[in-house]
């Protein structure tokens, strides 16, 4: 191994000197404390690919699914295996990643509470939600004065400020109303 | 491609009644109803048909005032489920302008909202289609989104029932109507005037190509028809000298398909009617397929399955669809009857079976295949369905006469009305007539009276028989 | 070849349970309609296969007749009513039986249907096609 690729090692890294790509072991945890599954990407890969094999190895679907962006969660976990804060920037490669201060290559899968509103996706922010907040959440941006919520295939509205106990890929379907003027 | 709409008279007619109060005088609301489509694209016709239309109830009309209006989300999504469900082509949205006197068109606040509509319901369901009609007093005008940015004029409303009448939907108001009259003018048949210029515009299907057919196919030309589409899949043989227009020994000869002969005849006489020539059995799904093309049927068949087939395309196509036939019937002393019938079959009148002409016994015979309908033949319990149909040029000539008639009233109602279920002229009696009752009235059939695909148009299965089927019925199945 | 009406109502019998299957040959739709039971005697077995023959435009067309899985014995001999064609279906012979409905009880469409018209084959190998029988 030479001393360029000595400076970069870490723990579980091969040198793949013929494309000169590094693959590094990752482990995925689900949180909070879930099972844990390791593999292997080139640190080329960007860490979103993190996260969707990460979740592929738990067998847990992320949502939304292919080939939207994922609403769920990538966390990194310490050296001392504490969950730390969402990395935000999932395109990053994870080689980049990994040269920074404190990173480790191991990483937390966060499952949000995800629902959506014909096909639009959000993250309900608590467990229980009536229509009218669903319709404003993010993602959503739907003007409750114009729309109305059902469960899918119903015509049995659900009621503006009634609570929904909210469940991960909840589904919903908003109808507008149809307005029309001759005089406007 | 310009696009139809087509409904059936009822339905028309229940949305006229619920759009008076906003014709009244004064300040008068908006009002509206949301339908249910089918759909037809066949060669340079495209089409919606409406299957369903959904009246408003309490609290569907969230607001409608002199200026606007406002349907309901559940209102809409009632409708919309049923098309999802039904795997049907899309909503229609009618609504009024009270304040449109001759001219009627969307208003910039319609140009506004209606995408919005569109985007949210091809959201929930990306095949939906979504066609709008804005009805003035005097006028309509009708469009088609295909998605939220892009839209297409419609050409025409299609209203398909007693009577088969085209209103524009440009937002202009109709011509005014001809005289009755008109419809008989020696000069105005040729040249196309008023309703006989209806027909101009209209391409008729034909099936049945022998003496009635070819009968009709010469009075259509001679009163402006210009498109026909012929069907049959026999061609020429001596029997059929003695009746069939424009059929020569020569014909016989070659064996020359019968609608060719029609065809060389009909296009012969300098008048422009153009016919298409199909030779083929219209039981056979491909060949019926190309009836959706035509604006009506007139079906000059002698069995009765293809007569059934016919009523369910009717009813599936909201064709109107004139069906005529002629039967001798004796007894031991001789001819007690020579019969020329015209039936109407159009959305909400009977079917041919509850008409009492076609049965569920014959339509089994009919449709066994030829090995199984011999060894039924053999038992001697079918002998009343082996009926050789009549073949002389003049009976044939009143019943194809009475067809063109109902034809002409179609275009322009001059008979009594509604017509009857049947028309029968017996020559022997000197009688003609009109029978008003459906014989055989089945409530629960499937093909008139409860007829779940009606107006569904290629959005249900196709009808008819795969070729192998056909050729088994006709006794050409390879064993 | 079998029309979707026929096909919608084996798949419905078959789930409660009857014992129907659909068959094509040389271009003509059957229902074999297994295990029809038949009172012995005086028939030699107590039950029997028929096939009913289904036109292609069921259910608009209505259903007639059926044939009798070959042999059978009816009082040690024949039933004057099995006396139609023979065909080979399923490597066995079947003979075309006259059973048909009566003039005051004709079918009805929108009414009868398969599971109708099976009922009325088994009266065949009741009573009244005994008594019937001359």
């Amino acid at each position: 191994m030479n001393a360029a690729a000595n400076e970069t090692a870490v723990q579980g890294e091969s040198h793949d000197q013929a494309h000169h790509h590094h693959h590094v072991h990752v482990t995925v945890r689900l949180l909070p404390a879930g099972p844990e599954a390791t593999f292997e990407l080139p640190d080329n890969a960007a860490l979103l690919e993190v996260l969707e094999d990460g979740a592929k190895h738990l067998h847990q679907p992320l949502l939304p699914p292919a080939p939207l962006k994922p609403l769920d969660r990538l966390h990194d976990i310490s050296r001392h295996g504490q969950e730390g804060p969402v990395i935000e920037n999932l395109d990053q490669t994870l080689g980049a990643y990994l040269k920074e201060k404190g990173t480790t290559p191991h990483f937390g899968i966060e499952l949000v509470l995800a629902l959506r509103v014909n096909t639009r996706w959000a993250v309900a922010t608590k467990p229980q939600m009536t229509p009218r907040e669903i319709l404003a959440l993010p993602g959503i941006n739907l003007d409750y004065t114009q729309y109305t919520l059902y469960p899918p295939d119903s015509d049995k509205l659900l009621p503006l400020d009634t609570p929904i106990t909210m469940t991960r890929g909840m589904a919903f379907e908003a109808q507008r109303d149809g307005k029309y003027g001759g005089g406007q | 491609m310009p696009i139809d709409l087509r409904m059936t008279e009822a339905s028309w007619h229940r949305l006229r009644e619920l759009f008076k109060p906003s014709f009244r005088s004064g300040r008068c609301p908006e009002t509206g109803a949301i339908g249910i489509l089918g759909e037809c694209r066949a060669g340079v016709r495209h089409e919606f048909l409406v299957v369903k239309l959904f009246e408003p109830g309490p609290g569907d009309l969230k607001i409608a005032a002199h200026d606007h209006l406002i349907f309901d989300s559940s209102y809409i999504r009632r409708a919309h489920l049923e098309m999802r469900r039904n795997r049907l082509a899309g909503l229609v949205f009618f609504h009024t302008h009270p304040l449109a006197d001759a001219e009627v068109g969307f208003s910039l606040y319609d140009n506004r909202e209606e995408p919005l509509l569109v985007e949210n319901l091809q959201e929930l369901e990306p095949a939906t289609r979504v066609v709008s009609v804005v009805v003035g007093k005097t006028s309509q005008r009708g469009r088609l989104w295909l998605n939220p940015g892009s839209r297409q004029d419609l050409a025409r409303l299609i209203v398909v029932g007693e009577t088969l009448s085209y209103w524009l939907l440009d937002g202009r108001p109709a011509s005014p109507a001809p005289t009755p009259a008109a419809l008989f003018d020696r000069g105005l048949a040729l040249t196309g005037a008023g309703a006989l210029a209806v027909l101009a515009g209209l391409t008729v299907a034909v099936i049945g190509a022998s003496g009635t057919g070819s009968l009709i196919c010469e009075l259509l030309a001679r009163a402006g028809c210009r498109h026909i589409v012929l069907i049959d899949d026999d061609v020429i043989k001596i029997i059929n000298l003695n009746r069939i227009l424009y059929a020569t020994q020569e014909d016989v000869d070659k064996g020359t398909p019968k609608v060719e002969v029609i065809r060389r005849g009909i296009e012969g006489l300098g008048l422009d009617c153009r016919v298409e020539a199909v030779k083929g059995n219209v039981l056979d799904r491909a060949v019926l397929a190309r009836l959706r093309e035509a604006d009506f049927l007139i079906g000059c068949v002698d069995k009765g399955f293809p007569r059934q087939l016919l009523c369910e395309f009717a009813y599936r196509y909201h064709r109107p669809y004139i069906d005529i036939g002629s039967e001798i019937g004796g007894d031991e002393k001789g001819i007690v009857s020579l019969d020329a019938r015209t039936s109407y079959i159009a959305p909400g009148r009977p079917c041919l079976q509850c008409a009492g002409v076609v049965t569920s016994r014959q339509l089994h015979f009919e449709s066994l295949s030829a090995p199984e309908r011999e060894r039924v033949r053999a038992q001697g319990y079918s002998d009343d369905l082996v009926m050789d149909q009549p073949a002389v040029m003049d009976l044939n000539m009143r019943a194809a006469s009475n067809g063109m008639m109902v034809v002409r009233h179609l275009l322009q109602p001059f008979l009594l009305t509604p017509l009857p279920v049947m028309i029968l002229e017996n020559m022997v009696t000197y009688s003609v007539k009109a029978i008003r009752e459906p014989r055989a009235l089945n409530p629960k059939c499937p093909a008139c009276q409860a007829n779940r695909r009606a107006g569904y148009g290629d959005c249900a299965s196709a009808l008819g028989l795969d070729e192998a089927a056909v050729l088994a019925i006709t006794g050409n199945h390879p064993q | 070849m079998c029309p979707q009406a026929v096909k919608d109502e084996v798949e419905a019998l078959a789930q409660r349970g009857t014992a129907v299957e659909l068959v094509e040959v040389g271009g003509q739709c059957y229902v074999l309609a297994s295990a029809i039971p038949a009172p012995a005697p005086p028939w030699d077995r107590q039950s029997y296969d028929i096939l009913v023959a289904i036109p292609a435009a069921y259910d608009a067309a209505s259903l007639d007749a059926f044939y009798l899985a070959l042999p059978y014995k009816f009082n040690n001999g024949t039933h004057p009513r099995v006396q139609g064609g023979i065909i080979t279906v399923k490597e066995r012979q079947w003979q075309l039986v006259s059973w048909h409905y009566q003039d005051g009880k004709p079918w009805a469409r929108g009414l009868d249907d398969l599971a109708s018209h099976l009922t009325h084959c088994k009266g065949f190998f009741l009573h009244r096609g005994a008594v019937n029988a001359y």
